[in-house]
């Protein structure tokens, strides 16, 4: 990797330490926000803008707990919170950076990395502050950026299928991770949610967690 | 030729949990996890750690279940009961 990439390749030295090593939750590659002490889990493949959409919704009265991983807790269920640098990609850069104006809190644009441009997003201090506060998964979502608006419900199966695929240590958890699992599957609901920007995915996840309230 | 014959893997070795519709199963031995449907959820349920021929198991789940007019209900039990073998759910002897 190249040297100028080199906060690239220091973030996924930490998210591989993180993937392979931890062992106290259960580790789901997802961002997640929270309010009024219940959290939104936002899971889906790389530039599907599960951190773009924590960045935006940590601008508009939500709680940045995470965007890489969420940590679920093998006996309450509960999330926990790993608020580290925001990892913007491409065109999620410019639509951030019209929401945050605070030009300190962006660090350098690392150009034609393999995941191509690439800038770090310094976390609101309240979310930092809060990093010790868990909170309770009410909504798991699985967003899919440049689509026709579409919102469905995901089956349990699907969504046990899809969370085992991105958890990073599912499998190294055993029974305990099947039982974490099992129970967040089965008392999270899960919604499907394909978006042509993030102000229509904004939009929708105000409606649906206005309705969950 | 002797018959093949079929037994569930021990209870302790399985935590089943309910998922929807589906069935969900930890297979502690190899620590896999599987999500089966219909009909082998039934089939897993009318075995036991008694070993039993296929002929046997059918007569079993024939009692709970009714398999209705045609098809090879035998052939489709040896089927499934396959599947269930190599996932290392159901243990098969001769």
């Amino acid at each position: 990797m190249a040297l100028q990439h080199g906060v690239l390749a220091a973030e996924m030295g930490m998210n591989l330490q993180m993937a392979l090593g931890w062992r106290r939750h259960l580790l789901i590659h997802a961002s997640s926000v929270e309010r009024d002490g219940r959290a939104l889990v936002m899971t889906g493949e790389s530039g599907s803008g599960k951190s773009t959409l924590a960045a935006l919704l940590a601008e508009r009265g939500w709680r940045f707990m995470g965007d890489e991983f969420a940590l679920i807790d093998l006996k309450s269920g509960a999330v926990h919170p790993f608020p580290r640098l925001v990892s913007l990609k491409n065109a999620a850069i410019e639509v951030v950076r019209e929401v945050v104006r605070d030009g300190a809190r962006f660090g350098p644009v690392m150009q034609g990395t393999p995941k191509g441009d690439i800038v770090h997003l310094v976390p609101p201090v309240s979310a930092v502050q809060r990093m010790y506060q868990s909170a309770e998964p009410a909504l798991l979502l699985f967003p899919r950026f440049g689509f026709v608006p579409d919102l469905r419900p995901v089956e349990q199966g699907e969504a046990f299928m899809r969370l085992t695929q991105a958890s990073t240590n599912y499998v190294a958890l055993g029974e305990a991770g099947f039982e974490a699992l099992h129970r967040f599957v089965t008392q999270v609901p899960a919604l499907a949610l394909d978006y042509p920007d993030s102000e229509s995915a904004i939009a929708a996840i105000e409606a649906m967690w206005s309705e969950l309230a | 030729m002797a018959e093949l014959l079929y037994c569930r893997e021990s209870e302790d070795n399985i935590l089943e949990r309910a998922l929807d519709g589906l069935t969900l199963l930890y297979h502690r031995p190899s620590g896999t996890t599987h999500i089966i449907d219909s009909p082998l959820p039934e089939i897993l349920a009318g075995l036991d750690d008694s070993p039993v021929t296929l002929e046997g198991l059918r007569d079993r789940l024939a009692r709970s279940f009714d398999f209705g007019e045609g098809g090879d209900v035998t052939a489709e039990l040896w089927y499934h009961l396959d599947t269930l073998v190599e996932q290392g759910l159901v243990w098969v002897s001769r």
